[in-house]
């Protein structure tokens, strides 16, 4: 199915003038599943290797296949902001369930003349723009996949490379680590499989998948170390998708299309000129309200809260204390809230009793 | 954290100003100890992150690449010797967040907004390159554009606006000059040049209610612009670990603000009772009057333990106040905009 126009390419790189990740986004997409999978296959770029690390991720229908690298890989021009490398991903997604992905194999080897296409062509429309035109990622149009292949023909490789133990999608909140050589099989099987999945590596050791996105490492370990399965963390709420959206990330809202329909050759606005007024004369302030003052107002009024239960306990009679206190108001943050915590501290350490005197009638 | 107390602690820096640097080496120092005080990371797996980033430097002298669209939170710990004084929650994030609408796609820009509101200590990151020269009329517009220095006024601004709304303090602030090698030692001691020119161009940390404290930190001698990697024998970490001193430093001084108002009401309170409990016990029908009277001693006996401990947590964070913020010796600190350093 992959001469059908199924697929669309993805970008996630910064340029050189904005600190902003999203060159290439399909609309309709979940966006923070997406992200969740950048952050897990580039792993903020201090454990990305000179090779790069591959990515197959499927949520519903869609499909996700591509690999993370230190941007050098793809550019000679595109790659750093003049101090720091910049790593990148690139792959290429697709909603239609009868698209077919490469091979592992196939992607190791052909991912990084493929990628250097799509990362030189979209990279380039942005790399110099200011950022403040950098609102929105590219729309990519369909189009065919870079690699050639059937289903069949990928059953076949499978059958070749097929691993004695069959991978299978862990438990929710798990993540199976595969040994480097049984990636190719796994890569296949998990492909086969039914439910959802996403699969990355190589990863120099099993890691905590930072964003909890991963369902399987493939990591340098041999297959004896590679017998179980290690938690994932907890995956970020705000990053994944709610409960009302859970389900196969692509979806038909008009809410989730980026505005940016294709992309585009616009010339750059010339940066704006550097303001110079002059700037105001510095005033220091003068005559305000002492600073203690002012805290101790605060803090006041926050103990008065946090003892407002005890207050409540006084009998309604002559002299009584009640009279004078202002209204209970909500706990405050800050020091004052942590008052009764120092109190307590400080009575299970009698050595730190004060010896001073309550005060006295007058 | 839930046992403990905790500060949160937010660096707001532009791209490429220092944040996850800083953080590396302020961790690297405070975690191995100072004057017996130590920072600890509250999972072992990121205390092992930080140190081999920051080993990485120290062998390769390879600078930690910049953060993607990922915010990292930390939990640490601040310790005295091996006990516990506070929680301290940290966030790292890609620089560009600063500059991102809250609905963009990255999705990681209200996470940081949102925490900006609960900070109760924010290091405004200045990268000591834009202060190599003095600011000057002409010059300081670029630099507070470039520097992001008039989009982190506008968000400090917002949070002031958002804890008081809240009934929270205003946030302490730190003005962090990053990479401070780059600037000319003439200019860095005595500092006050460069306090001129942070009055300049960060006005709004001298404001009225708040606590700022100026602090130039610096990695090693890299030059500008440096590459991705650096001349392992030029590191040479400076006081990385001082504007975390000031935020517990700020935090004790206004713990012992707030015991001292508390026990203040409480010895008002001990007062109030022993008038009442005085009424009680004079005049006719006395006697008929004891079971009151056992109920207001016990209430006086209760006020009389409460306004003690207050007055015990008002001396021990009075004295740890005061040792903390002598380590910040030489440093301008500034409250409601008056200088106070010591």
């Amino acid at each position: 199915m992959n001469g059908h126009l199924a697929w669309q390419p993805v970008l996630y790189g910064r340029t050189l003038r904005a600190d902003k990740w999203w060159r290439v986004l399909p609309p309709n997409v979940d966006v923070r599943w997406l992200n969740a999978l950048m952050i897990a296959a580039t792993g903020s770029g201090d454990s990305l290797s000179d090779a790069p690390r591959m990515l197959m991720a499927r949520r519903g229908n869609v499909v996700l296949v591509g690999a993370a690298c230190w941007a050098a890989l793809l550019s000679k021009g595109m790659n750093s902001d003049g101090n720091r490398p910049f790593y990148c991903f690139v792959g290429w997604l697709s909603p239609d369930p009868d698209a077919v992905v490469p091979s592992l194999e196939a992607l190791q080897e052909r991912w990084v003349p493929w990628a250097r296409e799509v990362y030189e062509g979209w990279m380039r429309v942005d790399w110099n723009k200011h950022p403040s035109d950098l609102t929105n990622a590219h729309e990519p149009p369909f189009g065919a996949a870079p690699w050639t292949g059937t289903v069949a023909e990928l059953g076949a490789t499978r059958d070749a490379i097929r691993a004695p133990q069959r991978a299978s999608i862990p438990a929710s909140g798990r993540i199976t680590v595969v040994p480097v050589e049984a990636a190719g099989g796994a890569w296949l099987d998990l492909f086969e499989s039914a439910g959802d999945f996403a699969i990355a590596g190589p990863f120099e050791q099993p890691v905590a998948d930072s964003a909890g996105i991963l369902t399987h490492i493939v990591a340098n370990v041999s297959r004896a170390d590679s017998a179980g399965v290690i938690p994932a963390r907890a995956p970020d709420p705000a990053k994944m998708p709610a409960p009302e959206q859970a389900g196969p990330p692509w979806r038909d809202s008009a809410d989730q299309r980026m505005s940016d329909s294709q992309p585009r050759e616009s010339p750059l606005p010339p940066p704006p000129a550097m303001e110079r007024p002059p700037p105001p004369a510095m005033e220091r302030p003068t005559g305000h309200e002492p600073h203690r003052r002012r805290f101790r107002d605060k803090a006041g009024r926050a103990f008065r809260s946090l003892t407002g239960a005890q207050e409540a306990s006084y009998e309604d009679d002559i002299n009584d204390p009640r009279t004078d206190r202002q209204e209970a108001e909500d706990p405050s943050h800050g020091p004052a809230k942590d008052l009764n915590y120092w109190r307590r501290q400080h009575e299970t350490a009698p050595d730190s009793r004060s010896n001073k005197e309550p005060p006295q009638l007058g | 954290m839930t046992d403990y107390p905790s500060l949160t602690i937010t660096a707001l820096g532009n791209k490429g100003s220092g944040k996850t640097t800083f953080l590396l080496g302020m961790y690297a120092d405070l975690s191995a100890g100072r004057k017996g005080y130590f920072l600890n990371a509250t999972n072992p797996d990121a205390d092992l992150a930080l140190a081999s980033k920051w080993d990485k430097l120290l062998d390769d002298g390879v600078l930690p690449p910049p953060n993607l669209a990922d915010n990292i939170p930390y939990e640490f710990l601040f310790l005295d010797g091996t006990r516990p004084l506070l929680g301290v929650d940290w966030l790292d994030y890609r620089g560009g967040a600063l500059e991102d609408e809250v609905g963009a796609a990255s999705g990681d820009v209200p996470e940081l907004h949102k925490r900006l509101n609960k900070s109760d200590t924010i290091y405004l990151v200045v990268d000591g390159g834009y202060l190599v020269r003095p600011v000057e009329n002409h010059t300081r517009a670029g630099i507070m554009r470039m520097g992001g220095l008039r989009r982190m006024t506008s968000l400090l601004q917002t949070a002031i606006r958002a804890r008081e709304a809240s009934g929270d303090l205003a946030p302490s602030i730190v003005v962090l000059i990053t990479k401070a090698d780059l600037i000319p030692p003439a200019r860095r001691d005595p500092l006050d040049e460069m306090v001129d020119d942070i009055q300049q161009l960060l006005s709004v940390c001298f404001a009225d209610g708040l606590s700022t404290l100026i602090c130039p930190v610096m990695l090693g001698h890299f030059g500008l612009n440096p590459e991705g990697k650096v001349r392992t024998s030029d590191i040479a970490p400076h006081d990385l670990h001082l504007p975390i001193i000031f935020s517990l430093a700020e935090y004790m001084h206004q713990l012992s603000l707030a015991a001292s108002s508390a026990a203040a009401i409480s010895a008002q309170r001990l007062r109030d009772l022993d008038t009442h409990l005085s009424g009680l016990r004079t005049g006719a029908g006395a006697f008929f009057r004891r079971s009151s009277i056992a109920e207001k001693s016990k209430e006086r006996a209760a006020a009389e333990e409460e306004y003690k401990s207050l007055d015990v947590v008002q001396q021990v964070a009075a004295k740890r106040a005061g040792a903390l913020f002598g380590e910040l010796e030489g440093l301008p600190l500034f409250r409601d905009g008056r200088e106070v350093s010591r």
